[in-house]
């Protein structure tokens, strides 16, 4: 099984959150590049221009976020031409149902909720990282 | 019904016979009439037959006496020679050809009268000639050459021919009327006989139907009798149908009053029901949007919370050998403090929850629920539940009758004493709604605390001492209340808890 690299954007408001990200990706020994936008408007400009490389894309979503809220940006993405496949996994504390429903509704790849601990938050890191790795894209 | 009954009482079928029986009747009596005509005609007939006949003998009468006349007076005249004698014998001609004219008018119908007649004729010629032709001779010759002719006997001859014709026609007409008399008595027998019977059988027939004419009438007269008691019934009936018409009319404008007023009222209770239900509204709402604050707030009070944690974390590793033993033991209080304020959050949005009737209804059997929360919550060893030997299956809300026994078990085991913990649910039937009760011989609880457990984040030990948020039996009373049964507990010091709630079977509010 070949593994390929992937090219993280992750969309998030909280800088804690954002170190907590981090610090697992050092954790698990993830070696993939990680881009930040701390809102769903942000994100879609990166996703737009040339800062992030355009093959092998993945997205970490937050949900509750200032700006364009996470339900906002998918709907966004879902309904730009070029961006309509894009692999998204929402990655929130939110453990609302309507919540869930929305998102899928708008195509993610997955719904995770933040673990507790941050042992458990490298697990989950380390998880989602080797199983995008083996993931064929277009 | 009176037309059914006279229907009844005079079939078709006998109305039928008597007009039969009258139509018989009346044919019965054109019999007789016609019988009586052909008798009458008959007799005229019969009359006609005597009258020719006594006419025949009349005229064969008069010929025979016309002839004689005639003889006589040529006899005379024949033997005296005087005139006068002659003036008979002329007055007996005509008469001859009167007699003659009348017979063989009569005798025109009846072809052997009619050979006899003409005979006659001929035999009154001859006669009258030969006294002609003698009287003739006696004028001019005398005597002798008259009484030469007369003594010839041809005269006498002729007369008796004329007299035997004549007495033969008198014979046969004697015979023809004695043969007419006997047919005219067969047809008087016959007539009579016809006229008789058939005027017998016509009066039977008349009085027969007159019997049923008169037994009709008598039934028409009994059902008209009858249909009058009925009309007058039903005239009685109807008077005191109008009578209760115009009560009932009064009723109604009695209730059209009333239901004016009635209305009146009701539009009173609708404002009143609206505005209640504008209130209920109003306080449903308020509900929601604190629940929804209390959903968003703890969320919101956790994310910093967890950043804190894992700070904290991040220290302690970063600082792993420069941390002193005082500020290692700070670090775990820490984390301590911030799980304590994670469980209340978590507490809060379980109480934010609790009240929140959404799912719908479904069989749950009670006996399985407990054994699977018994075997989810995995309790220590020394800590036994004992379950009831009869629990119902219910039409209800699974979750939120899941978390009521788990909470309350939970609660029971981690207030249970250190070692030998024996709790017991039960369930009663009581007034057609279930009764379920979670007991443990646990340390009690003081009566003056009763309603202060159920309150949010009320414990009764120093949180250190006992790991508890205060947040588990006030959802209990959420849940409970907010599905329509009740939560009671019965505890004293030293003397375990028993906590009791009723679960009504259907969600009370639909939706």
């Amino acid at each position: 099984m070949a593994e390929h690299p992937l090219n993280i954007l992750l969309v998030e408001d909280d800088n804690v959150d954002v170190m907590n990200v981090r610090r697992a990706f050092q954790r698990a020994h993830v070696s993939n590049p990680l881009h930040v936008a701390s809102n769903g408007l942000e994100a879609i400009d990166m996703l737009r221009g040339d800062t992030i490389p355009r093959e092998r894309r993945l997205v970490l979503l937050d949900l509750n976020m200032p700006r364009m809220n996470g339900i906002e940006f998918l709907r966004a993405v879902r309904g730009d031409a070029e961006l309509r496949s894009l692999p998204v996994v929402v990655l929130t504390t939110s453990n609302d149902e309507r919540d869930k429903v929305d998102a899928y509704n708008l195509n993610v790849a997955g719904y995770l909720l933040k673990p507790v601990t941050f042992a458990d938050f490298v697990d989950l890191m380390a998880a989602l990282n080797k199983y995008w790795m083996l993931v064929e894209m277009p | 019904m009176p037309t059914a009954g006279l229907m009844r009482r005079i079939p078709m079928s006998s109305l039928r016979r008597k007009l039969l029986a009258a139509f018989g009747s009346a044919a019965l009596v054109l019999i007789v009439g016609a019988a009586g005509l052909v008798s009458v005609v008959s007799l005229r007939s019969a009359y006609r037959s005597v009258e020719r006949t006594r006419q025949v003998i009349q005229a064969a009468d008069d010929l025979e006496g016309a002839l004689t006349d005639a003889e006589t007076g040529q006899r005379g005249y024949l033997i005296t020679g005087a005139d006068r004698y002659l003036s008979s014998y002329r007055a007996g001609v005509p008469d001859v050809a009167t007699a003659l004219g009348s017979l063989r008018r009569l005798t025109a119908g009846n072809a052997r009268e009619r050979e006899w007649v003409d005979s006659l004729s001929l035999l009154s010629a001859a006669k009258l000639a030969e006294l002609d032709s003698t009287i003739a001779l006696r004028h001019d010759e005398g005597f002798v050459a008259a009484a030469v002719i007369v003594l010839t006997d041809r005269g006498r001859n002729y007369m008796l021919g004329a007299r035997r014709i004549t007495a033969e026609l008198k014979a046969q007409e004697l015979e023809l009327l004695a043969v007419r008399d006997r047919r005219q008595v067969q047809n008087a027998i016959i007539t009579f006989l016809v006229i008789g019977v058939g005027s017998l059988v016509a009066f039977v027939l008349a009085a027969m139907i007159t019997q049923a004419i008169r037994v009709d009438v008598e039934l028409r007269e009994q059902d008209r009798v009858q249909i009058e008691a009925q009309s007058v019934q039903l005239q009685d009936q109807t008077a005191e149908l109008e009578a209760q018409q115009v009560e009932l009319e009064a009723q109604t404008d009695d209730l059209r009053f009333s239901n004016d007023d009635l209305q009146a009222a009701n539009a009173r209770a609708e404002r009143a029901l609206r505005a209640h239900r504008i209130a209920l509204a109003r306080v449903q709402r308020s509900n929601e949007e604190l629940d929804q604050f209390a959903y968003v707030a703890s969320h919101d009070l956790k994310a910093p919370l967890r950043g804190i944690a894992n700070l904290a974390t991040w220290l302690e590793e970063d600082l792993a050998d420069a941390l002193t033993p005082a500020a290692r033991e700070h670090m775990v209080l820490l984390r301590g403090r911030v799980h304590r304020m994670e469980a209340l959050i978590d507490g809060i949005l379980q109480y934010s929850r609790a009240g929140r009737v959404g799912t719908d209804a479904e069989r749950v059997d009670v006996a399985a629920l407990l054994r699977e929360i018994v075997e989810l919550l995995a309790p220590p060893a020394d800590v036994t539940i004992v379950l009831g030997r009869e629990f119902p299956v219910l039409d209800t809300e699974r979750v939120p009758l899941q978390q009521v026994f788990l909470n309350l078990i939970t609660n029971a085991i981690k207030y249970s004493r250190p070692a030998g913990a024996i709790i017991r649910v039960d369930a009663a039937m009581t007034d057609g709604t279930w009764t379920f009760s979670v007991a443990d011989n646990g340390p009690g609880i003081p009566p003056e605390f009763h309603e202060r457990i159920f309150g949010i984040f009320q414990t009764l030990e120093p949180r250190d001492k006992v790991e508890g948020t205060g947040i588990g039996l006030s959802v209990v009373k959420k849940i409970v209340e907010s599905r329509g049964g009740r939560v009671a507990l019965e505890s004293a010091p030293d003397a375990g808890a028993i906590f009791r709630f009723t679960w009504p079977e259907r969600p009370l509010e639909e939706g």
